[in-house]
């Protein structure tokens, strides 16, 4: 399988407080590979690396072969990588429409913005409701919703979800598991990040356990039931040290 | 590595002396106005660099100042010594009328109302002729006098005198209040709003201590500048003569105190120097704004950082931080 | 006594119509960067002699309408060169709000004087777009007034329509709102910061350009219509493009009223005074949502 997304010995931080260790992994394009462990640890230090947010110190990304080490956010959209970030507020004072509207900035998405939106408000019919609500009084999972449906509106290749899930009602959140899963039969090859490892486990192919900076444990999730609790096994087994 | 307290007492020695070494009236006006607006650059670096508050108004207490001497010693009469504490209340009193609107308000918006308060002083001025004189100014003002010794025939060596005590008195009195704990106090606010909040530190009172307390030096400054040219020109409301003062606290080093006084010393040479040459007043003025833009990009600390790093015993901060002006 | 409202309300649609140029530029630039900048009174300035430059060398036979056009482009060059030189350097940086404030204040006076400079303390006057006056009822107005008056409204709509119905519009926009989420959109921050800027200040050189045709022109002639967008902005809130222009209108009435009815030395005091009371008891403005205790 071809390899879409490669990260290789990528150490990053804040300022002088370094957050990844050297962290590598790969993806590919056939695949939809999953990300968990504790907090604080570099997981959204690493999508804002991938999505040139943050300049690694050393390390290199690759995506479908091309370097994208330290380029800016803008070049890392119009290639075809979208990071939908963790508990984006979006635009306050500008309507769902707009905003979904915006999404389509990227010049490859531009021919696409209509059907893209035709897509988009089927998937999220909660959006399509409110087209003229300002993101600001939208709850919760509704914003989530939005955060997502933005991301598509670029025409993805890859799709990179930090904690789609987090905060909200269950209820929610299975409606966005469900719209999530949609949108992986589609085949879009997807980067997940999230506490959920049930979630993880029906949707992809493969487990990083972040630890430290570091992938510290890669699972592979089989056919056969390697379910959540051996997960947990390893996990604590790891955090347990 | 050099001695500081050393250093200090040689400058002060070399100030003492100077006028007894360099006979000329000229030099000893250089310095006037550097003293002058040293304490003005020094006061504003009470609340801009140390409390950061974003005074922009500070030139209206020196301009009220220099009005007040002006309109008391030749409307009123009042004796030209007794009006420079005069002038002192007057300012401090101008800081409270400032201090209502701005204190509840943050950042940008005190900058804007501080900066309009200023005009409105320039327009009040302006069209009050009768009793400021308008666009022409008050002239004739009384000059410094001991029973028969009149400063202004002296060749500005009792003016000198008048202006170096005057400044090293304020300056001293800045730094002591600086270094003390209201002056912790007041970088604690400056450097972390929240935290001072909720270490139980009324914000308010602070601001407005320092807004106060900043206004009476300038104003006192005003009066004696007043004094000494005999004139009060609306000019000292000027954005010019703000921009001067400003280019003095970010070249000293915001926050410093000293670092202004001494920034104040340099740069009236020069413009003083620059003055000299009438058609390229503008050209000064264009000067000082690229000073104060590559100033601020590549020295933010100003002399006081370059400072710091002379006399290095420890990185003490007496708010040798302008980077966190917020 | 009909006249005189006539005439009042006719200097109050005048002076509102250009402080709502001026103003919305500078709410513009506040919106998306967050900085207020003083240097934007002295792109009404240059904006004027810049025209005035170009109508000597194109000559009294051509119509001054091609040299405000012409103007017009170098403005907004102007204005990019305001964000690279001034704000680029400084931004990410704790205190940038207070450090762009004296960097602007710099750049204000270094093109104040720049003006003074290159072209004198002379009074200076441009020619109006259609010279002349015009007279209906007890409407006496200057032709240049009028056309003040009818273009200022269609080109704030043109603003109002692409900040609201164009991508780019969008953009900057979303830049103000919530900078991370819009570089994650793929929209160029850096380039939306210039858009802003050069825009900004071809609004308010067009300002200045018009007034040229009704008033002479000086070097300083920016400052006292910088303090008057200072008040329309607070007034309106700064947090709203739309609140500063309708606020240009309210204060443009407003200063009318004052001068017949105070005088013309204590209308700026009242204006004063009453920017104060709305910070006092509404700092948001009339129009605004922004909460200023967040700025």
């Amino acid at each position: 399988m071809h390899t879409l997304l490669e990260v290789e010995g990528l150490t990053a931080g804040y300022g002088d407080h370094q957050v990844l260790n050297g962290l590598s992994f790969t993806m590919g394009e056939d695949e939809n590979i999953g990300l968990f462990g504790p907090n604080g640890h570099g997981k959204t230090t690493l999508f804002e690396t991938i999505s040139g947010l943050i300049k690694p110190a050393s390390g290199k990304v690759s995506f479908d072969g091309r370097d994208i080490t330290g380029r800016s956010p803008r070049d890392i959209v119009e290639i075809g990588l979208i990071h939908v970030s963790q508990g984006n507020r979006l635009f306050s004072d500008m309507m769902v429409g707009e905003v979904l509207a915006l999404g389509a900035y990227p010049r490859r998405a531009r021919a696409r913005m209509r059907q893209n939106l035709d897509m988009v408000e089927a998937l999220f019919p909660r959006l399509a409701e409110r087209r003229r609500q300002k993101c600001g009084t939208l709850s919760g999972g509704e914003r989530q919703m939005l955060n997502l449906a933005v991301g598509l509106m670029a025409c993805p290749r890859l799709l990179i979800l930090d904690e789609p899930t987090l905060g909200l009602s269950p209820r929610l959140k299975d409606e966005l598991a469900a719209a999530i899963a949609r949108i992986a039969e589609g085949g879009m090859p997807l980067l997940v990040v999230e506490q959920d490892i049930d979630f993880l486990l029906r949707l992809t192919s493969r487990l990083y356990l972040v630890n430290h900076g570091v992938v510290a444990r890669t699972i592979e999730v089989g056919s056969d039931s390697f379910g959540h609790a051996d997960v947990m096994k390893e996990y604590f087994g790891m955090t347990g040290h | 590595m050099i001695n500081r307290p050393l250093a200090i007492a040689a400058a002060l020695i070399l100030l003492l002396l100077l006028p007894l070494v360099l006979q000329g009236p000229y030099i000893r006006h250089l310095f006037i106005l550097a003293f002058l607006f040293a304490i003005v650059a020094a006061s504003w670096d009470l609340t801009l660099g140390l409390t950061g508050l974003f005074n922009f108004g500070h030139i209206a207490f020196f301009g009220l100042g220099v009005y007040t001497a002006g309109i008391l010693t030749t409307q009123a009469g009042v004796d030209p010594w007794l009006v420079i504490p005069i002038a002192g209340i007057v300012a401090a009193l101008a800081a409270f009328v400032v201090a209502a609107p701005t204190l509840r308000l943050r950042g940008i918006y005190v900058v804007l109302v501080t900066f309009a308060f200023s005009q409105l002083c320039l327009q009040v001025v302006m069209s009050q002729g009768d009793l400021t004189g308008g666009a022409g100014g008050i002239v004739r003002v009384p000059s410094l006098r001991i029973s028969d010794y009149n400063f202004a025939r002296d060749q500005r060596l009792g003016y000198y005198y008048v202006s170096l005590v005057l400044s090293l008195a304020c300056i001293a009195a800045l730094v002591a209040i600086a270094r003390s704990p209201l002056g912790k106090t007041a970088r604690a606010v400056r450097d972390n709003p929240e935290y001072a909040a909720a270490r139980g530190i009324d914000q308010m009172r602070i601001r407005l201590t320092m807004l106060v307390i900043s206004a009476i030096p300038t104003g006192i400054a005003g009066a004696l500048y007043c004094i000494y040219f005999r004139v009060a020109a609306p000019e000292v409301f000027s954005f010019s003569t703000s921009t001067l003062i400003l280019t003095m606290l970010l070249v000293g080093g915001a926050g410093s105190i000293v670092g202004p006084a001494v920034a104040a010393v340099g740069i009236v040479m020069i413009s003083e120097y620059l003055e000299q040459f009438p058609d390229l007043k503008a050209t000064k003025h264009m000067l000082l704004a690229v000073g104060i833009i590559l100033v601020l990009r590549f020295f933010p600390g100003g002399l006081a950082q370059i400072s710091a790093n002379l006399f290095a015993r420890s990185p003490k901060t007496v708010g040798v931080t302008p980077e966190r002006v917020p | 006594m009909a006249d005189i409202i006539v005439s009042i309300l006719v200097s109050g649609l005048v002076l509102g119509s250009l402080y709502a140029l001026m103003a919305s530029g500078l709410s513009m630039v506040w919106t998306t960067l967050g900085i207020f900048n003083f240097a934007h009174g002295v792109s009404m300035t240059v904006g004027a002699y810049v025209a005035y430059e170009i109508a000597q060398r194109l000559g009294p036979d051509l119509w001054v309408g091609y040299s405000i056009l012409l103007a017009l482009i170098v403005m907004v060059v102007v204005g990019a060169a305001f964000e690279y030189l001034l704000i680029r350097p400084f931004y990410g940086r704790d205190d940038m709000v207070l450090v762009t404030i004296m960097t602007t204040l710099a750049g204000l006076t270094f093109l104040e004087n720049g003006v003074l400079t290159i072209w004198g303390p002379r009074l200076k006057q441009l020619e109006p777009l259609i010279p002349g006056n015009i007279s209906y009822g007890l409407v006496n107005i200057s032709r240049q007034e009028l056309i003040i008056v009818l273009v200022a409204p269609v080109i704030l709509l043109a603003l109002f329509l692409v900040l609201n119905h164009t991508q780019i519009g969008r953009a900057i926009r979303a830049v103000g709102q919530n900078q991370k989420s819009a570089q994650l959109i793929g929209i160029p921050v850096t380039r939306m910061f210039l858009v802003s800027f050069g825009l900004a200040a071809a609004l308010a050189g067009l300002a200045g350009m018009l007034l040229a045709g009704v008033r002479l022109m000086t070097p300083t002639m920016g400052a006292d219509p910088l303090m008057k967008a200072l008040i329309v902005v607070i007034f309106g809130g700064l947090g709203s493009v739309g609140g500063s222009i309708g606020a240009a209108y309210v204060i443009g009435f407003l200063e009318a009223i004052l001068i017949f009815t105070v005088g013309i030395y204590w209308t700026p005091s009242m204006l004063f005074l009453l920017m104060v009371l709305v910070l006092l008891f509404r700092p948001q403005g009339l129009f605004g949502a922004k909460n200023p205790s967040s700025l």
